[in-house]
């Protein structure tokens, strides 16, 4: 019977290490530089194309040990917006492969160093294995026009981690 | 004792299938904003050193009424950038004579064509033939979030036009020299 309810106590204490999973962290901000945004002469649009100064860095991260082996993960992004425009397409890439935290079982990223639309829908990023922090993030902004009007414009970008 | 190990099993195989399951660990977002700011921007585009020469010559019949002959036939293209808030209203381009006068029983006459070019937006709209003095008179208006691409060609062509309005008041005084001038305003 102990034996019973030994095993019953670490199956819980199995499903409550799994149900932690990896976590996110995003440190940072994204600015978009003024002087990008100015007419160079009266009847020109302003530059179709501003890429931001980003400082944004994301993390994989966990509490539990175990999860640092082997655990392969993907990112999806998506953006809600607050006050946007259809025309303008927001883009993000990876900029890098972060700091590996256990270079011998994992740390590997894969895809997403091309920019890439974000759309209001989550669609895929790139993947991983194990914990890896201070994967650098740039974004960029397209197709914005003079024909948008002034306006300010907001949107939040929504990184998800699930297991592959 | 049965009911217990059909626990642990159910218990470990749940354990096994959420492993196998694809499971949303977190989510974390990042607030990203630019603004666009309001823009009004505009410049008159022309070849040559932008000046528009008219001629009064005598009537080529006695009895008839003189002549006035365009010396110099140069383009000249409005071009501009406008950005607007979302509650402001449309902007207008008005003209007037800045500098000098026109000489008395005439008068100066723009028509600002429709617009044409590679810009996009709310482009204006003719005013149609609007005579010209010393206080401004709106040549193209309903000019909203637009550009209409830059140089000859883009924009809303000017031709200009001067009428006699008054014979009796029509000298011969010498040349004269006046000065238009644009400007792109709130209405």
């Amino acid at each position: 019977m102990k034996r019973f309810s030994f095993l019953i106590v670490l199956c819980f204490f199995a499903f409550g290490i799994y149900a932690q999973g990896l976590q996110l962290a995003l440190t940072g901000m994204v600015t978009f530089n003024e002087v990008q945004i100015k007419v160079s002469d009266p009847g020109e649009d302003i530059e179709a194309v501003i890429t931001a100064n980003s400082g944004v860095q994301l993390s994989v991260e966990s509490q539990n040990y175990w999860e640092q082996n082997n655990e392969k993960w993907r990112i999806y992004v998506h953006k809600t917006n607050v006050e946007w425009a259809d025309e303008i397409r927001l883009e993000v890439r990876r900029q890098g492969d972060g700091d590996k935290l256990n270079k011998k079982s994992g740390g590997n990223v894969h895809d997403g160093s091309t920019f890439a639309e974000i759309k209001d829908n989550p669609t895929y990023f790139f993947r991983g294995m194990g914990l890896i922090s201070n994967i650098p993030l740039d974004f960029r902004i397209n197709d914005i026009s003079l024909s948008l009007g002034a306006n300010n414009f907001e949107t939040d970008v929504v990184f998800t981690i699930y297991d592959d | 004792m049965k009911t217990i190990t059909t626990i642990i099993v159910a218990l470990l195989l749940g354990l096994v299938l959420c492993r196998n399951a694809s499971a949303q660990f977190d989510e974390k977002n990042v607030h990203i904003g630019f603004s666009l700011p309001e823009v009004a921007l505009m410049d008159v585009e022309y070849i040559g050193n932008g000046t528009i020469e008219f001629e009064l010559l005598p009537a080529a019949e006695s009895g008839g009424s003189p002549v006035i002959r365009q010396l110099t036939s140069q383009e000249f293209w409005i071009n501009y950038s406008s950005a607007l808030g979302k509650f402001s209203p449309d902007r207008s381009i008005v003209a007037q004579i800045a500098g000098g006068t026109v000489p008395e029983g005439l008068e100066l006459y723009i028509l600002a064509a429709d617009y044409s070019g590679n810009g996009e937006g709310k482009t204006g709209a003719s005013a149609g033939k609007v005579l010209v003095g010393s206080d401004p008179r709106p040549i193209i208006t309903g000019i909203g979030s637009a550009y209409t691409g830059n140089g000859i060609g883009n924009g809303h062509q000017l031709n200009f036009e001067i009428d006699i309005s008054q014979m009796e008041k029509v000298s011969a005084s010498g040349s004269h020299d006046f000065t238009i001038l644009y400007t792109l305003t709130d209405n």
